[in-house]
């Protein structure tokens, strides 16, 4: 279990799981056949005895060696642009509640024209909010998905349209372009990496934090 | 038997593995919240540590629960718990079920439960909201912790037998030993625990102080899977009550029935209100606090089940744990207010609605109905323990009091909901409402008149008569002077004998409203997008599932609500008879064709044949039966025999046979429309997997995927409804002889019997009308002499309560204090009514005056620039909103 961390995103390694708990119950069916029910109950008692020690070995691991990586996630700092994105989605909900509701005929002409005028403005302003708050790396992502969306347009794709809202993908998509090395350890991560992905230290500095 | 040496010790292992379970929950915690504070960039390795030792916690608990399963499969009768639940004959099944049969071995499998959510939210945590996650794992490894303590400190499932291992188990009671009870408990536990991962959520919100739409998205998933199951629950413990119980009806307002209910109606409550906040963004305060209330109710319910406090038919499950649950409930109910009350300055945001006939003002005043009924029963349920804390008064609180009040209030929350539906979004304009309500109106008034023309010849009359459940007059004083008198037991009983026709309207109502809604948004669809009708609904509601769902789970409310109308028209009869006699009930004549015996294993059973003839046609022969287990010949069976159909369920039931002469005691009831309670429960279903489905494709690889879930949960009930072959329970029964040679009762009688309880000491909370031990049998007996020698109904039922003491009649008086137990909800609900009302307008208001502003704004013309810059967003946001879910 050591240095599975380490091969997280590899696909095989992710069916590890998957295959151990199906061939423990697949021994425990076949015991269960062969030598009764309680001696089935015994193999997967033993099993989940095995799985917690596993677990803590690896949680022990992870509380005392900070040298090892942790859990990393796309996060955002909280403040502004959570707001935004918020407001965002709320204005969005209402465009879209009250399109429906004038379609059945239970919204007048006029009282739409009024609310959509207002939720629209609404939700300009929440992305225009979230769009500073995402400053430099849109543009950035901006690029490279248009280059991605030529590349698609050759190979006769039709691009799943939605512009600039996940950053994250496509530039992980992208090999090694830039890199940023971490301000403690120095390891090379990825350009839009939160957290050093060695010593776990946070990489965006106050500076960029403040300014986004 | 089996003792191989490698079976030793488990005794002494299951009971390790439980303190290792309660430290691994501490250290669990203690890193969680270690991830959550930390400011040193060590988060997400100590957040992965807590994840990783949360999952052994919970893999510990998996192995303590195979440890228990691994005694009972191998009759290790040193365990307490197992020689007290099992026998060598048990079949392995009832020996699975024996796991959470029992006090102790529940409150592991309630924690194994807990486990398995914990599990399922640790594994969907990974890679999402990094900063809720170490609060989320820390609050629930705290609930888990509370459960550990508890087992090791008071009901240890592993504990020694006294005197050493006997040679042979106790065996289950035979009254557990049901297909019910295999089912019935488990959903319901699902649901109660689910509970938990809201409250988890809530707790994390809370203290991170982002309370915005980041929690309320991630819990919705999770709280409609609880809800879901928290309702199947309710609903086979109708079922159960139905084909078990044997008095003919399913709801009793038994006190862990309604402690089942209750975090119900505040999920149902959430489940609206979210969508207000997901909307408008307001209404945090009150979400939170819902979700903090539902999970504290979940753990008041399985407190009263377990401290035994109030007298239940559950009452099986009694201990001496109930301090630890009130501690905890303190707990829970200082940490959630101290925490909403420190973020209340975050929380706070001015609120507004566009308009006071709008849907979000509807769903306020939907969340103050559902929180009125939930205080009613919360009020009634606990009202004898009040009373005799406070004025040392015994009391009970029958389902007559429930029935009678309850009525009322909940045709007025169906009104609602036709209401809600009808009403738009955002802003409501009173022609073009007056133009959606005109169809439904019609279609409520016209089923309304119809019913109340042709209803009595169908045997459903849209009046009917209502014994006043108190009848005194009184009198209504404002300061000195007397504004008049108020008999309140009348004027109930007249609403309440007028509420079939009203309920009969409202329910059409409601269903032309939805269907109104199907059909207006399809012929929108059909005409704007040149579709086929057929594939226009399908697309709308597949576009809109959560609106769709919602209103499918409406329909399937409906149909449950036509069965609990129904049972306002049921028609009983009982005889006692010798074989080839007849009697009638209803539509029916049956005949008693004589008994006949049958032999098994563990029992045997006493099978009466019963002919069943509807006017000129034969329907077959029906078999109510006792059945008495050989390890507990002192407590027969009851099982009844039904009959069901979409019009009326026939349900038939042999009380006692004369093992000599075969002159047996049938009771038998016609219950109209009860089948559509079972029937609206899967339509209930299928809604919340339709509003569910979106949700559950776009989480990849999720632990817990809801779709399966909710499969599963349809299967259960449906299950539950294909077993006609309902084996129960009715343990009170004393008397097999003939003795009981009771007449029909005569309406008087019945109604004599209705207000007072069976006082024998073994039945809880059963009238003397439905209950059927020889005790009631013979108290009947008595009260019929004096009836006969002409004593007044008040004057008998006051020598009762004389005799037994006020906890004897079903209802406590209309005097003195215990008005309190009415006034106290009725004015709580009108408080909330008149509150609710006040804020919706305030919000309307202060919308209003924000439109004008926002109005002169945009009449200030826009520069080239920003016009453009205008074009590009407008154009973004088409592009979203086409990808919006519902």
């Amino acid at each position: 279990m050591g240095s599975t961390t380490d091969r997280g995103d590899d696909p095989l390694y992710r069916h590890v799981p998957a295959l151990i708990v199906g061939g423990v119950f697949a021994v425990a069916v076949a015991l269960g056949v062969a030598r009764g029910g309680a001696t089935a109950v015994l193999w997967l008692a033993f099993a989940s005895l095995a799985g917690a020690v596993l677990l803590f070995w690896e949680a022990l691991r992870h509380a005392l060696d900070p040298s090892l990586p942790g859990d990393e996630a796309l996060t955002d700092e909280g403040g502004a642009s959570v707001e935004a994105e918020a407001k965002k989605r709320e204005a969005l909900r209402a465009l879209k509640d009250i399109a429906f509701e004038r379609s059945i005929g239970r919204l007048g002409e006029d009282d739409y024209k009024a609310l959509e005028a207002r939720y629209r403005a609404e939700a300009r302003d929440a992305m225009r909010a979230v769009d500073e708050g995402l400053g430099p790396w849109l543009a950035k992502a901006e690029a490279q998905l248009a280059t991605i969306e030529a590349g698609e347009a050759k190979t006769d794709a039709t691009p799943e349209a939605e512009p600039a809202v996940s950053v994250a993908e496509p530039a992980a998509e992208t090999p090694t372009e830039t890199t940023r090395a971490c301000p403690k350890c120095a390891t090379t991560n990825d350009p839009d990496a939160v957290f050093c992905k060695k010593c776990g230290s946070r990489m965006v500095t106050e500076a960029e934090a403040s300014d986004a | 038997m089996n003792n191989a040496p490698y079976d030793a010790g488990v005794p002494a292992f299951g009971t390790g593995v439980l303190y290792a379970f309660v430290v691994s929950a501490a250290i669990s915690l203690a890193l969680a919240v270690t991830a959550g504070v930390d400011r040193r960039g060590a988060a997400p390795r100590l957040l992965r540590a807590a994840r990783m030792s949360a999952l052994g916690t919970c893999a510990l608990v998996a192995l303590d629960v195979l440890l228990l399963l691994y005694a009972f499969l191998s009759h290790d009768f040193r365990i307490r718990y197992v020689a007290h639940y099992s026998d060598r004959s048990m079949p392995t099944t009832y020996l699975i079920t024996a796991l959470w049969g029992g006090q102790d071995g529940s409150l592991l499998w309630w924690t194994f439960l807990l486990s398995g959510y914990t599990a399922a939210v640790v594994l969907w945590l990974r890679g999402r909201l990094r900063e809720l996650a170490p609060w989320v794992i820390a609050t629930l490894m705290g609930v888990q912790l509370f459960f550990g303590v508890l087992m090791t400190w008071a009901a240890n499932p592993f504990a020694a037998s006294f005197a050493g291992a006997p040679l042979e188990g106790e065996g289950l009671n035979p009254s557990l030993q049901n297909f019910y009870m295999a089912i019935h408990p488990p959903s319901l536990y699902v649901g109660f625990v689910g509970c938990a991962v809201p409250f988890a959520f809530a707790v994390a919100a809370l203290i991170t102080g982002r309370l915005g739409q980041e929690w309320v998205q991630a819990v919705r998933r999770w709280v409609l899977f609880a809800w879901v199951f928290l309702s199947i629950g309710n609903v086979l413990g109708m079922l159960w009550a139905y084909e078990e119980l044997g008095w003919g009806g399913f709801w009793a307002w038994d006190p862990v029935e309604n402690a089942a209910c209750l975090p119900w109606w505040t999920l149902t409550a959430f489940l609206h209100s979210v969508m207000i906040q997901e909307r408008r963004g307001i209404l945090k305060v009150w979400n939170v606090s819902l979700v903090i209330v539902s999970f504290f109710l979940t753990l008041f319910g399985t407190f009263l089940t377990r401290s035994g406090l109030i007298s239940s038919v559950h009452s099986f499950a009694q201990s001496e744990i109930g301090i630890y649950f009130v501690y905890f409930m303190a707990l829970v109910a200082l940490f959630g207010a101290g925490l909403v009350v420190w973020r209340l300055p975050l929380l706070r945001k001015p609120a507004e609605l566009d308009a006071l006939l709008s849907r979000e003002a509807m769903f306020v005043a939907n969340n103050w109905m559902l929180l009125g009924i939930c205080v009613f029963i919360a009020v009634a349920t606990t009202w004898p323990k009040v009373s005799e804390w406070l004025w040392d008064e015994r009391l009970t609180v029958g389902a007559t009091f429930y029935n009678a009040w309850l009525a009322p209030v909940g045709v007025v929350l169906l009104a609602l909901i036709g209401v809600g539906t009808l009403t738009p979004w955002r802003k409501g304009s009173p022609k073009l409402l007056a133009r959606a309500f005109r169809g439904p109106l019609a279609a409520g008034l016209g089923a309304g008149v119809a019913h109340a023309v042709f209803g009595r010849a169908v045997g459903l009359p849209a009046v009917v008569h209502v014994d006043p459940i108190y009848d005194v007059w009184t009198r209504v004083h404002l300061g000195p002077l007397t504004l008049g008198s108020i008999n309140v037991g009348r004027s109930l009983a007249w609403l309440d004998g007028h509420l079939p026709a009203v309920a009969v309207g409202v329910l059409a109502f409601n269903v032309a409203a939805v269907a109104q809604e199907f059909y207006r948004g399809t012929a929108a669809r059909a005409q704007s997008k040149g579709e086929a009708a057929p594939t226009a609904l399908a697309r709308l509601v597949s576009r809109n599932r959560r609106r769709y769902g919602g209103y499918i789970v409406h329909l399937g409310f409906f149909m449950m609500f036509m069965g609990w109308v129904g049972a306002g028209w049921r028609q009983e009869s009982e005889a006692t008879l010798a074989p080839g006699a007849s009697f009638t009930v209803g539509r029916y004549a049956l005949t008693y064709e004589g008994t006949e015996m049958r032999r098994d294993a563990t029992k045997r059973q006493v099978l009466a044949r019963v002919h069943v003839r509807r006017g000129g046609d034969d329907l077959g022969v029906l078999t109510p039966a006792r059945f008495i287990y050989t390890a507990r010949p002192e407590q027969p069976t009851t099982e009844v025999a039904i009959r069901s159909g979409l019009r009326e369920d026939l349900y038939v039931m042999m009380a006692t046979v004369n093992p000599d002469t075969k002159v047996a005691h049938l009771k038998a009831y016609v219950n109209p429309l009860t089948l559509w309670i079972w029937l609206g429960g899967l339509v209930l279903i299928a809604g919340v997997l339709l509003a569910m489905w979106p949700e559950a494709s776009t989480v990849a690889a999720s632990a817990l995927s809801a779709r399966p879930a909710a499969a599963v949960a349809a299967a259960l009930l449906a299950l539950g409804l294909a077993s006609g072959e309902a084996r129960a329970q009715m343990s009170h029964d004393t008397t097999q002889g003939g003795a009981d040679l009771a007449r029909p009762a005569t309406p008087e009688e019945q109604r004599l019997f209705a207000k007072v309880r069976c006082m024998c000491g073994g039945c809880p909370r059963e009238s003397l009308a439905t209950c059927t031990c020889g005790w009631a049998a013979s108290a009947r007996e008595r009260l019929r002499d004096r009836l006969r020698r002409g004593e007044t109904m008040q004057a008998i039922v006051d020598a009762y309560v004389e005799r037994y003491g006020p906890e004897s009649l079903e209802v406590p008086p209309d005097r003195g204090h215990n008005k309190g137990l009415y006034v106290l909800p009725l004015v709580a609900l009108a408080a909330g009514g008149v509150g609710a009302f006040a804020l919706a307008r305030r919000w309307a208001r202060r919308r209003s005056a924000a439109n004008t502003e926002a109005e002169a704004k945009t009449r200030e013309a826009p520069s080239a620039d920003a016009a453009s810059d205008e074009k590009r967003y407008d154009d973004r946001i088409d592009e979203e909103l086409r990808g919006l879910d519902d």
